[in-house]
């Protein structure tokens, strides 16, 4: 992968992650608990959207589901390069893995949500690999660079097949499905604009969704106030970030560095993503600000 | 974290350890993966009923039943004073440990059965801390004294209040029940080992039975005689 491209992909991610801090900050502080408790659900049923897509993915390209694939073909997006750390063990029944530089926390630091990021860790590991494993995975996160103190991430995951019926088992392990033939060719690589934009409007979707069933129009609100600052940032992010690059924030400078459609109506996603109103909210908090404050 | 230690009789400690070790490592052996589920169910049976009677415990004290009072004063994790653990935080919502020795992983290192050991570490704290504080807590064991290259145990566990109901938040932390007031002072819940010997029999044939039908009731029947 080019600088280039590396750099494409870090703006990817930090869109969503900087989106993130902001809802996650109006729903956490303006919420009360019933908005922690949104946040928290939110991330769960995001987690679990992930880890089911990329079960059921693997399985139709009659790939196991187990900790090796998880990390090698079920993946949605691309890794990216920011990331640093060591693979100390990498089995399908086992993986522990340290990360020493993790750019999600990186940017939370930046933005004073590191207690929010903390909240995204506690939750989006378990859900999203529990459901990738049917359940059956053990996933510990016992130190995290979101947590004061910690200088590092320790994960430890275990998948035994003996803690999954038989059927499971044959899904997930080689070697209890006899007659199984592994496909001669790798599965696709995945594709890093669709990968976050399917990161981007399923969270955006399923905080709208949370919001409204735990604090009702009040919460579809705080989600919406955090876009609009969110939007506000953002634009600020892609000026610097063009003029870093001697271009002009235009419109091909944000339609190459966001991993969204420029038209709304253009996004077939939303079919699935339109949770609780929430493509009429990104239009008019996310869309209409951003375009307005870069001026296009 | 001020922890004084309970009291813990090392020897019935020692027996339970070494019981586990031999009547699971005998089961793994002999039945392989279906061995390996046997014990790995009934390690979770015993966390489920220890975990249950802790809260139970502590119900009965009119303690609320979070991660500081489950984790403080006793309970059926490795005590005494072979046990040392290095306390980060200990609050009702947050458990961050370090344990830095443990009799029961000394007895299964000594026995060359780490893997067998662990498996029990990964089943049991889960299932133990579950029972006990809800099935929302977050229960995250990084490191093993029986993994390989682990020179310690850790322990980080979560328990979120926004993560509870109303009546779940009550229950369990102080500041969501107004009119709740604490005990002078927090009992000691004394493990005993003896009972998590005997539990654990009765467990494994639950759970042979489950996985083996008439020919694993018979093997553990055989081996816990």
């Amino acid at each position: 992968m080019s600088k280039q491209q590396d750099m494409q992909l870090s703006s990817f991610q930090d869109s969503w992650v900087i989106m993130y801090a902001y809802i996650a900050r109006e729903l956490y502080y303006k919420g009360g608990i019933a908005g922690e408790a949104a946040l928290r659900e939110a991330v769960r049923r995001y987690a679990r959207n992930r880890g089911r897509n990329n079960r059921e993915r693997l399985l139709a390209a009659n790939i196991k589901i187990n900790l090796d694939t998880l990390f090698h073909e079920g993946r949605d997006r691309p890794g990216e390069c920011r990331f640093e750390g060591p693979v100390l063990r990498e089995q399908e029944d086992e993986r522990i893995l340290h990360t020493h530089i993790c750019p999600y926390a990186d940017v939370w630091k930046e933005y004073d949500a590191k207690w929010l990021g903390r909240i995204y860790c506690e939750e989006f590991h378990i859900a999203a690999y529990q459901e990738f494993s049917f359940n059956s995975a053990k996933i510990n996160l016992s130190r995290s660079l979101t947590q004061d103190g910690d200088d590092r991430c320790w994960f430890t995951h275990t998948m035994r097949p003996e803690n999954m019926t038989a059927e499971e088992r044959k899904l997930c392990f080689a070697e209890y499905d006899p007659g199984y033939v592994k496909p001669s060719t790798p599965m696709a690589k995945p594709d890093p604009r669709g990968g976050f934009n399917m990161m981007w409007l399923s969270m955006v979707g399923f905080f709208v969704q949370c919001a409204q069933e735990y604090l009702g129009e009040t919460g579809v609100s705080l989600v919406a106030v955090g876009l609009r600052k969110y939007a506000i940032e953002q634009a600020k992010v892609f000026t610097r970030k063009a003029h870093s690059l001697e271009r002009e924030p235009d419109r091909e400078f944000v339609a190459e560095f966001l991993p969204l459609e420029m038209d709304i109506d253009a996004e077939t996603l939303w079919d699935k993503y339109d949770l609780c109103g929430a493509k009429e909210i990104m239009r008019n908090c996310f869309y209409k600000i951003l375009f307005k404050e870069l001026g296009i | 974290m001020n922890s004084k230690k309970i009291l813990c009789n090392n020897h019935v400690q020692d027996i339970w350890a070494e019981f586990y070790i031999k009547t699971a490592d005998v089961i793994c052996q002999r039945f392989g993966m279906e061995g390996r589920g046997v014990v790995r169910d009934a390690v979770r049976m015993l966390g489920v009923t220890l975990g249950e009677e802790r809260a139970q415990f502590l119900r009965d004290y009119n303690m609320k039943i979070n991660l500081k009072n489950v984790f403080t004063s006793g309970g059926p994790i490795p005590c005494g004073d072979r046990t040392c653990k290095e306390w980060l935080e200990c609050s009702p919502e947050q458990v961050l440990v370090n344990v830095l020795s443990c009799p029961f992983a000394d007895c299964w290192l000594k026995a060359e059965k780490a893997a067998v050991g662990r498996m029990y570490c990964e089943e049991f704290y889960p299932a133990y801390l579950h029972a006990a504080c809800g099935s929302t807590t977050q229960i995250n064991v990084g490191k093993e004294l029986v993994n390989e290259g682990d020179d310690m145990c850790r322990l980080s566990v979560y328990l979120r209040p926004a993560n509870l109901t109303q009546a779940e938040r009550c229950a369990q932390f102080e500041e969501f029940d107004p009119h709740y007031t604490r005990p002078d002072n927090q009992p000691e819940d004394v493990p005993d080992y003896n009972r998590c010997v005997s539990l654990f029999k009765e467990y494994l044939m639950i759970a042979a039975e489950k996985w083996l039908a008439q020919k694993g009731v018979d093997a553990v029947k055989e081996l816990v005689k």
